[in-house]
């Protein structure tokens, strides 16, 4: 008795509390009244909040996928993420830009998922010519996910950055430039 | 046979409750009351240069390059608020739980909520960079909500198309407006050096969207719209705009006069000018030992380029010159305001010393500035300044350290330069 006890209480910690921490949600937002601190004072009156829900929804049409987009423009690719099944095993493949001291490295990682779904490095390495991976076979096996970060327009104002899961936008940030308007937004999308 | 069955059910319960563990239990939530005292933790000396390198720090052991510093501090003090940390995950989520939070178990082969912690902060260390910081994890602020806790993050344009992003804490804003920060780098981080702290220090490179100051992302916040960030914490695309409008040198001005309680008279502009040059001469000491250090452990093998990226001084050399420039130009606006004899003799002495190739037989210049950089070899300011303008400084790491000094020209490596 007193073991099936323990076997419960064991089985709570190692399962349990990963499907409890998958799906909790963090608390919502508590803001104080304002009358308590002094935040207000610190308020600007000129905010330019340009990105309200209705304008991101009509600025993200022209980007809502990506492989359209990638046959028009030339794009700077900031990451890359995929996931893959190869063998019953989960991997994640990610691709990045390290900030060096001078300049940027380019960056190759591989996780491994466990059951929960949490991904732990198995395999790091700075681009080397001809060599990207070494732990798995990246030809093999089945994509699940894929996400990608990419530049557009990088101009002396700023650049466009635009995030996709799965070719879907589901962010956008930074300066949008066109001949009739230069506007400043930071949107997000919920997936489909 | 009793006592083994209680210790079996002990041995059981224990390893339970350690085998699984949260990096931390949060009871807390963000508010603005939380931002208030994680801007004055940010500016105790809890915050110091230290936190990770001092085997008594109880944070000895988390690695950080610069953007990993910003989520280090951000987590340590979440972790000691009992607040929630969460960062949108680096390397994507197909399940419901998109980011790496404090309430995961991945890093429970650590006994303690500390090494936990560490562990966790240094596996997101090598999974993020600026990038992650500037378009998941944090907004951008309004000029006025710049506070302590706040970062300024840049992304350059350097040679070849080469992209630099550096991201700088900002632990204090002096009463004149400019800003204590403390941050790292890679060398840094590769060699386990306490982090750089710069504590009068004026920004060089002017917000580009989205680079500039920022804020960190309550977690329920991650992956939300700006206007779903409550105004109070000043989210606002304001900076890019006066960016835009009043160039560089105008939008830094607002900054400073914006945030500054007092003026700043030219005369001490002049001072701190002076003093945050003396500060980064010397630190060029520090940076050019590294990569001689490096090319000593190497037998000096041509560097790679990530070994080149560390320890290279292509950035830290154009800052180094606009120091020597911010100089100048605050001698010149005190002479044409008619205020040179309003400021101490000495520095006016010194600036005409450096730019003027004034004489002076018996000057302080030297004691208030020397640059030791090899043993028996020191200069002062206006040798430095001297050699700056005539081009004559390496910065590739594979030279020398006569040549990395501009004290010769010859024998240069030819070793590749990367950029």
């Amino acid at each position: 008795m007193i073991i099936v006890v323990g076997v419960f209480f064991y089985w709570l910690q190692s399962y349990g509390h990963k499907s409890l921490n998958a799906f909790r949600a963090f608390s919502p937002i508590k803001i104080q009244e304002k009358e308590d601190l002094d935040y207000s004072k610190k308020l600007t009156s000129e905010l330019l909040l340009v990105n309200q829900k209705s304008d991101c929804e009509i600025l993200k049409k022209p980007y809502a996928h990506l492989d359209k987009l990638k046959k028009n423009e030339a794009l700077d690719l900031r990451f890359e993420n995929t996931h893959k099944k190869i063998e019953n095993k989960i991997y994640r493949l990610r691709h990045f830009f390290k900030d060096g001291d001078e300049g940027e490295i380019e960056t190759f990682l591989v996780y491994l998922e466990d059951k929960a779904e949490m991904a732990r490095i198995i395999e790091k390495s700075s681009y080397t010519k001809g060599q990207l991976y070494t732990k798995i076979e990246t030809t093999k096996g089945k994509i699940l996910y894929h996400e990608e970060g990419v530049n557009l327009s990088e101009n002396v104002s700023g650049t466009l950055f635009l995030h996709y899961i799965n070719n879907q936008l589901m962010g956008m940030q930074g300066v949008l430039q066109n001949q009739n308007e230069h506007k400043n937004i930071d949107c997000r999308f919920q997936q489909e | 046979m009793r006592l083994t069955v209680k210790f079996c059910f002990l041995f059981l319960f224990f390893i339970s409750f350690n085998i699984k563990a949260a990096v931390w239990e949060d009871n807390q939530v963000w508010s603005l009351q939380y931002e208030e005292d994680f801007s004055n933790w940010m500016q105790s000396n809890a915050v110091n240069e230290n936190i990770f390198s001092d085997s008594k720090s109880p944070y000895f052991g988390v690695s950080t390059d610069c953007a990993d510093t910003a989520y280090a501090l951000r987590a340590i003090f979440a972790f000691e608020h009992n607040l929630p940390f969460a960062i949108y995950s680096p390397s994507g989520s197909r399940g419901a739980n998109k980011t790496i939070n404090n309430r995961q178990n991945s890093w429970d082969n650590n006994s303690t909520s500390r090494q936990r912690l560490i562990a966790m902060i240094n596996e997101i260390g090598d999974s993020v960079g600026t990038e992650n910081l500037a378009y998941f994890d944090t907004f951008p602020i309004a000029i006025k909500s710049i506070t302590p806790g706040s970062v300024f993050m840049y992304k350059i344009k350097a040679r070849f198309g080469n992209f630099i992003r550096h991201t700088y804490n900002i632990k204090g804003i002096n009463d004149v407006g400019t800003f204590d920060v403390i941050y790292s780098t890679q060398a840094n981080k590769a060699r386990g050096l306490p982090l750089i702290r710069r504590k009068d220090k004026e920004f060089e490179y002017m917000p580009t969207d989205p680079w500039g100051f920022r804020k960190f992302r309550w977690p329920e916040l991650l992956g939300k719209d700006l206007s779903s960030v409550p105004l109070e914490l000043g989210p606002s695309t304001e900076q890019f705009g006066l960016a835009q409008s009043l160039g560089q040198d105008g939008f830094f001005k607002y900054v400073k006069k914006t945030l500054a309680n007092t003026n700043e008279t030219s005369s001490q502009r002049l001072t701190r000018s002076f003093k945050t040059l003396c500060t980064e001469a010397q630190a060029r000491i520090d940076y050019v030992n590294q990569g001689l250090a490096h090319l000593k452990e190497t037998n000096n093998k041509c560097m790679s380029y990530e070994e080149f990226d560390a320890y290279s001084t292509p950035a830290r050399d154009q800052t180094l010159k606009e120091l020597f420039e911010k100089l100048q130009s605050a001698y010149s606006d005190l002479a044409s305001e008619g205020g040179l004899n309003t400021t101490t003799p000495q520095l006016v002495e010194f600036s005409e010393i450096i730019f003027k190739n004034k004489i002076v037989s018996n000057t302080d210049l030297f004691s208030a500035c020397p640059i030791q950089y090899r043993p028996e070899m020191s200069i002062d300011l206006r040798v430095l300044w001297k050699r700056i303008s005539n081009g004559v400084l390496s910065s590739h790491p594979n030279d020398s350290v006569e040549v990395r000094w501009g004290e010769t020209t010859r024998n240069t490596t030819k070793c590749k330069r990367w950029y």
